[in-house]
């Protein structure tokens, strides 16, 4: 067999220096900042694991909100997806149509959808003017500006922008599941409940795993439409990790503890991909 | 070559290609070139712009290159070009505390030239001097001042007393409006305004020196009767409706609509931020007046200094040109301050008006010295304005005290910038 002469290499090598020296090597030295305290102007020094006790100690809060933010949204994100996947699968003459207009806010950019909302949640805002208008100005409220509305106001938020994308997973899992297993259910006495349980479900199962994964890994890097829509509030009650690691990082020029805040959330969703994965995979086998 | 001696030869090609890239964009300038680096303010020609055009007329033998940022981008790209030895010749920053980037911040970590030497240095006012310098040198050229006081249109009736103030807070409710437009969203940055204009009549009316003995751990937030008293005031403002129900989680967008819509009557506001209201309210005409922290006369102070400053980075390849800049900026200010639309914080040996036109009222406070300091310019940790602010905000929604606002302050207070 012939041996690959050099033209491979000079394909292969300045892709694998501008990754080495771009990605590998810059996360490398980060992840070494995570033991320092490094302010981003002067040397820094070696402090072990202070930064990784401090974080324990003072921003447990906002593990908590990450992760009911990262649950509302993947749940409602996957939900929703997968609901509109079976309503718009096979049935609806304009089902072409529909399927387009469930895409479309997922490709647009977060941070305009935040900014939209951002207008539609402001406490003069259409969402409460239609409220008031249609008798319901007792329910109106300043749906950014409390603790107990906001978080779920930014679930929300991001559920309708990527359910069409969502959807999209869906949609192609559903080619796989075989019609005509559907109708022998359907001729052996199974109801609509029945069949989805003990037939789509199952068959769903490798989209389920890439949708969930995929939802986990945007819902703990969340960033943007956050800090369009609360910056954060209010008061601190929708910081994410990813929010955090921004303020302490870049806004309080902290870069060794945001480093370190960095580096736990990348495990923690490495950690929570390959749970996932297990379960899931575990299941079907 | 074998295949390993070919990807070794690839590879150290790669190497060197990517080093030379590397070592492209140092900001620094050198031969006869000056690099300021500002931020963009939107202004299609700026004073910097037009300060170095008329400072290579004087000086043919040096250029000067104006290097703009986004305005939000500005002081962080400013940390990162000082962190990697890059720096400009000349920078603008925030003067003071308070964020990362500004003046006394950068001057913690030794990054910043003396300027003491300069002729304008020995003339800067008090309200400046501790935003720009720790009292032994001097590190920026206070560009541009500013002040804190109420915004409302020109026929508005402003109260004049803290008690007449609660009054009219109370009856604009019962006309179906808000006395002071208030945003308490996290991104409106507004709560701590009202902090700042209150604490300048109960801590700074009493205490001149509070901010340096601050600085010097002999007080706390927590333990000044001053500071309960200006978060106290808040919780009473609040009490007598004057932000209105859903203060909260107002944006600013919002506070800017209702004042120019008229559902708001007056907010508290720095005087730079006029333009935000005006945008809102084209067509009406806006006027500033101190904001009454107390009954006494005496004791209404208004918060004013510097806003920004031209600083020398001292890892600059030579300073000397750089200060040269700045001297040559320094003595024609009035008239870059003319374009910009601003007053100079460094006053004209003319007397020059102290405040902007529109801001006339509060003229007297601040040529007879009736003034206390922007506070957070004196906060060497930029986590404590968020806390203050975020304190406000839980205030206003009724989960925390004033003991736990300050308490809270206390706890992330430093000395020195971290």
């Amino acid at each position: 067999m012939k041996r690959p002469g050099a033209v491979p290499w000079l394909f292969v090598v300045p892709a694998a220096a501008l990754t080495l020296l771009i990605l590998l090597v810059p996360s490398l030295v980060g992840a070494a900042y995570a033991f320092t305290d490094w302010d981003g102007l002067t040397s820094p020094s070696w402090v072990g694991l202070a930064n990784f006790t401090e974080f324990f100690d003072d921003g447990s809060h906002v593990v908590g909100q990450t992760l009911i933010l990262a649950g509302l949204y993947v749940v409602g994100v996957n939900a929703a997806g997968l609901g509109l996947a079976l309503g718009l699968a096979h049935t609806l003459r304009t089902r072409h149509v529909l399927r387009a207009l469930f895409l479309v806010p997922a490709v647009v950019s977060p941070l305009v959808v935040a900014y939209i909302w951002t207008f539609i949640l402001d406490v003069d805002g259409p969402l409460n003017e239609i409220l008031e208008a249609v008798g319901l100005g007792s329910s109106a409220q300043p749906w950014l500006g409390q603790r107990n509305t906001a978080l779920a106001a930014v679930a929300i938020v991001m559920v309708w922008q990527f359910a069409g994308y969502h959807m999209l997973i869906y949609l192609a899992g559903l080619q796989g599941v075989q019609r005509e297993l559907l109708e022998a259910a359907e001729v052996d006495g199974a109801g609509p409940w029945r069949r989805f349980a003990d037939i789509t479900l199952p068959l769903l199962r490798p989209a389920l795993v890439i949708g969930t994964v995929l939802s986990t890994i945007s819902a703990f890097l969340l960033f943007d439409q956050v800090m369009a829509l609360t910056g954060g509030g209010p008061s601190g009650g929708t910081d994410t990790l990813g929010t955090y690691v921004y303020e302490q990082t870049f806004v309080n020029g902290r870069y060794g503890y945001g480093s370190a805040v960095a580096l736990l959330l990348v495990g923690g969703v490495c950690l929570a991909a390959l749970v996932q994965m297990r379960l899931l995979r575990g299941r079907r086998s | 070559m074998n295949i390993r001696g070919r990807a070794l030869g690839c590879a150290a090609v790669a190497v060197a290609l990517l080093a030379a890239a590397a070592g492209c964009g140092a900001d620094a300038g050198g031969d006869g070139e000056i690099v300021v680096s500002v931020w963009d303010d939107g202004r299609e020609e700026s004073s910097i712009d037009v300060a170095a055009r008329d400072f290579e007329k004087a000086h043919p033998d040096l250029t000067v290159t104006v290097q703009k940022n986004p305005f939000d981008q500005h002081l962080q790209a400013l940390r990162r070009q000082l962190g990697a030895g890059r720096a400009p010749d000349v920078a603008m920053t925030v003067v003071g505390y308070g964020e990362s980037g500004t003046v006394r911040a950068l001057a913690d970590k030794g990054l910043l030239a003396d300027l003491g030497e300069s002729p304008w240095a020995g003339r800067l006012p008090d309200t400046v001097a501790g935003a720009v310098g720790d009292g032994s040198e001097v590190y920026a050229f206070p560009v541009d001042s500013m002040a804190i006081g109420i915004v409302a249109k020109k026929g508005t009736d402003v109260p004049g007393t803290y008690t007449s103030m609660l009054t009219a807070c109370r009856d604009a409710g019962r006309d179906g409006k808000t006395a002071f437009a208030l945003g308490g969203h996290e991104n409106s940055k507004m709560p701590h305004i009202v902090g700042f204009a209150l604490a300048a009549s109960t801590v700074y009316a009493d205490d001149p020196g509070y901010g340096d003995k601050r600085l010097r751990d002999e007080v706390t937030f927590a333990g000044s009767d001053g500071w309960e008293q200006a978060v106290a005031r808040f919780g009473e403002m609040r009490d007598a409706g004057c932000f209105g129900e859903n203060a909260a989680g107002t944006t600013r967008e919002a506070t800017a609509r209702a004042l120019g819509d008229g559902d708001a009557l007056m907010a508290v506001t720095p005087t730079v931020t006029l333009p935000l209201w005006q945008a809102a309210a084209p067509d009406a005409e806006f006027v500033m007046a101190p904001f009454p922290g107390d009954d006494d006369p005496d004791r209404v102070l208004v918060p004013a200094g510097a806003s920004s400053g031209l600083v020398v980075p001292a890892k600059a390849s030579d300073a000397g040109p750089g200060k040269q800049f700045v001297d040559f900026y320094a003595k024609h200010r009035a008239r870059y301050a003319e374009i910009d639309g601003a007053v100079p914080a460094l006053p004209d040996d003319g007397g020059g008006p102290r405040a902007p036109g529109y801001a006339a009222a509060l003229e007297p406070y601040l040529r007879d010295g009736r003034t206390a300091p922007i506070m957070d310019q004196q906060w060497p940790n930029p986590e404590l304005i968020a806390r203050f602010d975020s304190g406000l905000v839980e205030m206003l929604t009724g989960r925390a005290e004033p003991a736990d606002v300050l308490e809270s302050m206390d706890a992330v207070w430093t000395s020195e910038a971290p």
